[in-house]
């Protein structure tokens, strides 16, 4: 903000209501949201590592003869097309789809983070060498080269993670190299060289820190994306493929079902929607915080 | 005026040159990461019994014996001529495959954009009218959970929940004639909307609700103009070249969204295609759709940058 008063000041034309009452109350719900969503996510967690035993059924454990039951006490959410248990299914899902999702969030942020630092502290050919690379990666369609990588690599999550990461990187990268390059002009930094620290010193205590919030903000939205895209890829056929109990190759293989039983293709829809929803509320929380809109 | 209209041929001019070392640069990475593909390309012609002179005589045929570079080269001329050699399973021109499944792709993709664009203006409106609001705590939560809904799971519910009741829609695939088409092409299109939109939404009700505050809009307001006049005239006419940019970012995943549409409704678009070709390891046939796509959305870039340039004659300068 600037020193001198702006016209609206003055006339407080903001229907009578002040600028401060609503931040702090911005302030408020975002540290609601952000609890909600951490809440989503840790509930996820623990049924990830607890579906062995909150899982009723093998998820794996076929049994033709009573494929597409509806709901019964031996199966609360009835079987699927080969009549595996649909609860235990998805319950199992969460050991995919969570695990995964994370892995293809953080690796990209992590290798794009740490180029990120080299091209802002250290800068020269290697600087913009990376700099012309992700300008290439960039103009390119992330979605066609993501199918384009795990068509190459074949199908699994080896490579959905090569391609998440080979294409996820370059945010991170250009999101650090900037901050590293407002920080490293900075008076505590300065103080710090002159002060005779190293390098790695410097970059992790006094550099890295005060990148991180600006990274975390992207990793939540990133992690949305990755929840939803790990099962577009699955439905397409191009992710983890079948039989393991994962929510978007249960839901394609569902599908052709949707008029006998459409449930088996609504609960992995739901179940990814709010996992996809809880990190976004924490995103959207930590966005409120900072005081943005 | 003359000056006027030269700035902004020159302008679209130099675009259109820089995009050609990207479009090649494109073609490359493609072929390179093509290349990595496990399998042989010509066994897979040939099925898993043929000799190995079959194979090879198949690769030789496909110029899969050259280096990478030579190949490189040899594309980018046949590329360049508009041929995208011929699928190995069909036999037929790739280009000719593309072309026509073209158009159900772009419709879609284009009607999705749009019905995106014209709930996002109003949704944005809606909220910004009350910053925190009933209506923009509502709006907010659609912008929020609009991001996390999976695309697929929407076109099936939407499939379930209004297709299958009502039929007013095909479940799967194309009709005859062109109201036919369109009506195919409807449910899929709002799909691609609501996958996209909220981006959008976030973005325009940020600007707007910033605007309002905006020293020339409160001149205009100390000067009498309220309601729509306001609103339109000088918020969201000023609103509109971020808009257009969050649009075109949201392009390359409207066009994923196509893909996974295309599937979920059964139609013969390019992103079904690409699907089929990709698990029938029909490399030409997926390098072709890469590079239409990838051509696609450069130019849908390029189209930003125009428009951009129309609405807001300072991006010309700068850039």
């Amino acid at each position: 903000m600037t020193g001198y008063s702006k016209p609206g000041d003055a006339l407080q034309l903001r229907d009578g209501r002040g600028m401060a009452l609503a931040r702090a109350r911005s302030g408020r719900s975002g540290r609601l949201k952000a609890r909600i969503g951490v809440g989503i996510v840790l509930a996820y967690v623990v049924v990830a590592i607890t579906a062995p035993w909150l899982a009723p059924h093998d998820p794996l454990k076929q049994d033709v003869l009573n494929a597409l039951q509806g709901s019964s006490r031996a199966h609360l959410l009835g079987t699927d097309e080969l009549g595996r248990d649909e609860l235990s299914r998805l319950l199992y899902g969460a050991r995919i789809d969570l695990p995964v999702a994370a892995l293809v969030t953080f690796l990209p942020c992590l290798i794009g983070t740490a180029i990120g630092v080299v091209c802002g502290y250290v800068g020269g050919w290697f600087d913009a060498l990376i700099g012309r690379i992700s300008d290439l990666l960039q103009a390119f369609p992330t979605y066609i080269l993501m199918i384009v990588l795990v068509f190459s690599l074949g199908p699994g999550v080896r490579s959905l993670l090569i391609a998440f990461t080979l294409v996820g990187w370059v945010v991170y990268a250009r999101l650090v190299r900037v901050e590293v390059l407002r920080i490293r002009d900075s008076g505590y930094v300065t103080a710090a060289v002159t002060a005779g620290f190293r390098a790695p010193r410097i970059i992790f205590r006094h550099v890295l820190p005060n990148t991180i919030r600006q990274t975390l903000l992207y990793l939540t939205s990133d992690l949305v994306f990755a929840v939803t895209a790990l099962a577009a890829f699955s439905f397409l056929g191009f992710g983890i493929q079948q039989p393991t109990a994962e929510w978007g190759s249960m839901t394609a293989a569902a599908q052709p079902y949707l008029g006998v039983k459409a449930s088996l293709t609504v609960w992995p829809g739901i179940v990814i929607t709010v996992l996809a929803f809880g990190f976004a509320l924490i995103g959207d929380g930590l966005q409120n915080r900072k005081g943005g809109r | 005026m003359t000056d006027e209209v030269t700035g902004r041929f020159a302008f679209v001019a130099r675009r259109v040159v820089s995009l050609v070392p990207l479009v090649l640069g494109i073609l490359l990475l493609a072929m390179l990461l093509l290349s990595l593909a496990p399998g042989n390309p010509a066994r897979n012609v040939t099925g898993p019994r043929a000799s190995q002179g079959e194979v090879d005589k198949v690769a030789h045929q496909l110029g899969l014996d050259q280096p990478v570079w030579e190949r490189y080269l040899h594309y980018v001329g046949k590329v360049s001529t508009g041929d995208l050699g011929t699928s190995l399973k069909t036999g037929q021109r790739v280009s000719g495959q593309i072309a026509s499944q073209l158009p159900v792709t772009l419709s879609i993709a284009v009607l999705g954009v749009l019905i995106a664009l014209v709930a996002s203006v109003l949704l944005a409106i809606a909220a910004a009218r009350r910053p925190d609001g009933i209506v923009d705590q509502a709006v907010r939560l659609i912008a929020v959970l609009g991001i996390g809904l999976p695309t697929f799971w929407v076109a099936i519910m939407a499939i379930r929940l209004i297709a299958l009741p009502t039929g007013w829609f095909p479940v799967a695939g194309v009709g005859q004639g062109l109201l036919e088409h369109l009506r195919s092409y409807v449910l899929p299109a709002v799909v691609v909307g609501i996958s996209t939109m909220a981006p959008m939404i976030r973005s325009l009700r940020a600007t707007m609700i910033e605007l309002y505050e905006a020293e020339f809009v409160l001149a205009a307001r100390t000067l009498g103009f309220s309601g729509p006049s306001l609103v339109v005239g000088f918020q969201l006419r000023n609103a509109v070249p971020p808009l257009i940019t969050v649009a075109a970012a949201q392009a390359g995943y409207a066009l994923f969204g196509t893909v996974v549409v295309e599937v979920a409704f059964g139609l013969p678009g390019m992103g079904q295609g690409l699907a089929t070709a990709a698990s029938t390891q029909d490399f030409p046939l997926v390098q072709g759709y890469v590079i239409v796509f990838a051509v696609m959305i450069v130019l849908i870039y390029l189209f930003t940058d125009v428009i951009n340039s129309i609405v807001d004659p300072r991006v010309r300068i700068t850039a």
